[in-house]
């Protein structure tokens, strides 16, 4: 009887010793934290061999390991973009481990898709954009599951052999899924060893290492991408605000300057009016016969309207003007500007080669009327004795598409946008080199002193690129000039 | 023989002065200064020139209050006038002074002969040769 109490007790005592045993290791287990756990054995799959290598074959493995994990840290830390990251992920992982090819997909968690990303030993025909595949497939269990698969032998599994086929997994393979933060960013496939048997632990080991470096790095570069590309949409809205404002600041200035203009045109205007009547009642007075006194009057008169004609050009100049646009036939505009100017050609050969049927082009009729009538008076200054104008009007491609004088995007001709254009030309004495570089200049003339303000020019080109034009000056001395002006057709 | 009667009306006093002397040396018209707009619109109700030369910008009443005041008068609403103006180009005087719309320009700084030329076509009742 006390042996079997004695049996009984100790029966129980050994029982206790299991359960607490038992009790022990389950929260081993679960201490040790997720990243920190071996590689979960999935469903079906083959055991990781036992390993049995000498302490000193470990220990040179891993200075190994730890070598190469700084190197790939300091490699993937130079890397600036997302393509020189996924580059860096792949190649270490081909590099190190003795296999066939890596591939790196990457998951889109919206779509449910992956694409490929980069591969290393394998030739791939199709583009980027073509190989996706989807969450039925082995990548697809990984970004599932979190975690990573290590297969032997691919056929020999019931259940991955039957998934959707990924080409480069073929045999043996190690997949890691990539993963920030609790998001799957992508799958690194490392496959087929070169040498027999199966992925021991520690080629897990680095390619779980590889896969954790490279994830943190792949969301590094996304987030550096995406700072670069607002830092530089906030440097092109900032450009576009500065120069909306030194446009503003300019459109001020010009409307402040008109203003002075206005202003001092109508105060110069009074007291030159005084002296057009005074010289006009002293011509009116004086004899015929007084020559001299009746010479001197015309000087001051010649000077008093000198005087006028420049304060009209600074108006002419300076005001901000707005156009009155209008479809317009040019043919008929050159022609009524030619007629304002006919008193003047005296011993000149007008030419006209007007294309019939042109469009029609959108202008401030008077604005344009100004700007011929000011290159009509140009060519015929340019011929005092005798010389032909000709009046060239035409349509066509224009061959630049950039503004040769201002560089404002909308002043750009469209690749194939028609243009009309008008050219000009004497035979005149024509203008050096030298003097065509300042031939919009204000005040610069070639005229002699009382021909001209040396405005008439600065004032068409201001009209032209109020018009979104173009205007070109081409002359050789002693054989003529050029003036060629395009301009855009009405749509209407 | 009768002459025709013109206003200047215009805040510039030597201009007026010669042009009322040029005008007179054809001995066909009868010229009266104003320099100013109150003292214009009085001599218009006044005289009742067949023709008005107006200056735009004056001090105080411009050429603008001045039409206005014409125009609100039936004895006077149909006076001729001929704007005296140191405006560049009539479509612009036009666009930027509406008050002008319909009647002549004349700019400060024309000849003699033009300024006659100008008041022979827009004065009243004139008989043209």
């Amino acid at each position: 009887m006390v042996i079997l109490i004695f049996a009984l007790i100790g029966l129980l005592l050994g029982y206790e010793i299991v359960i607490v045993h038992k009790r022990k290791k389950r929260s081993l287990s679960r201490k040790l934290p997720q990243q920190e756990a071996l590689p979960q054995k999935p469903p079906q799959q083959d055991p990781i061999p036992p390993q049995n290598p000498s302490y000193l074959e470990d220990k040179l493995w891993y200075e190994g390991e730890l070598n190469f994990l700084f190197k790939f840290n300091e490699k993937l830390s130079l890397s600036l973009s997302f393509q020189d990251v996924i580059q860096c992920i792949t190649e270490a992982a081909h590099d190190f481990l003795p296999i066939d090819r890596a591939v790196l997909l990457m998951w889109d968690e919206n779509s449910e898709k992956f694409t490929f990303a980069c591969a290393v030993g394998w030739e791939h025909n199709r583009s980027q954009e073509s190989l996706v595949i989807d969450k039925d497939s082995i990548s697809g269990v990984v970004v599932r599951n979190r975690e990573a698969l290590v297969v032997s032998d691919l056929a020999q599994d019931w259940y991955l052999s039957r998934l959707k086929k990924e080409e480069y997994l073929r045999k043996a393979f190690i997949s890691v899924p990539l993963i920030f933060k609790d998001e799957v960013l992508g799958v690194l496939h490392v496959c087929d060893k070169k040498s027999p048997g199966p992925f021991a632990q520690r080629d897990v080991s680095v390619v779980m290492n590889i896969a954790r470096m490279g994830a943190i790095s792949l969301q590094n570069v996304r987030l550096y991408e995406q700072t670069s590309k607002r830092a530089a949409e906030l440097k092109i809205a900032y450009d576009e605000l500065k120069e909306m404002q030194d446009k503003l600041i300019q459109s001020e200035k010009l409307k402040a300057i008109g203003q002075l203009a206005s202003g001092v045109a109508h105060e110069m205007r009074n007291p030159l009016g005084v002296i057009m009547q005074g010289v006009g009642y002293l011509e009116q007075i004086i004899s015929p016969e007084a020559k001299e006194p009746r010479e001197t009057l015309s000087i001051i008169k010649e000077s008093t309207l000198r005087v006028d004609r420049i304060v009209t050009s600074l108006l002419d100049f300076s005001r901000a003007t707005r156009l009155e646009l209008h479809p317009e036939y040019i043919g008929s505009i050159l022609e009524s500007s030619l007629n304002l100017v006919k008193t003047e050609l005296k011993d000149i050969e007008v030419v006209r080669e007007i294309q019939e049927d042109m469009p029609k082009v959108l202008v401030d009729k008077n604005k344009l009327t100004q700007v011929f009538i000011n290159l009509f008076i140009n060519a015929i200054h340019a011929m005092p004795e005798a010389g032909r104008l000709t009046i060239r009007s035409f349509e066509k491609l224009p061959e630049e598409t950039k503004n040769s004088i201002d560089e404002r995007p909308d002043a750009y001709f469209e690749a194939g946008e028609k243009a009309v254009v008008v050219e000009i030309e004497d035979t005149g004495m024509g203008i050096s080199e030298e003097n065509l570089k300042r031939i919009f200049d204000p005040f610069f003339t070639t005229k002699g002193q009382g021909k001209g303000t040396g405005l008439g020019l600065s004032i068409s080109r201001n009209i032209i690129i109020m018009h979104k034009g173009l205007i070109e000056v081409k002359s050789q001395v002693k054989k003529g000039t050029r003036v060629i002006i395009t301009l855009r057709i009405s749509k209407e | 023989m009768y002459k025709k009667r013109i206003l200047i009306i215009d805040d510039e006093e030597n201009f007026c002065k010669l042009v009322k002397k040029n005008i007179e040396q054809t001995g066909e018209f009868e010229v009266h200064i104003a320099t100013n707009g109150d003292d214009g619109i009085r001599l218009v109700r006044e005289i009742k020139p067949d023709l008005l030369l107006l200056d735009i910008v004056m001090p105080g009443m411009d050429g603008a209050d001045v039409v206005q005041l014409i125009r609100d008068d039936e004895s006077i609403k149909d006076t001729p006038i001929v704007f005296l103006t140191a405006i560049v180009r009539e479509e612009e005087a036009s666009s930027q002074a509406s008050f002008t719309r319909g009647y002549a320009l004349l700019a400060k700084t024309v000849t003699v002969g033009e300024l006659i030329a100008c008041i022979k076509k827009n004065i009243r009742g004139y008989a043209q040769p």
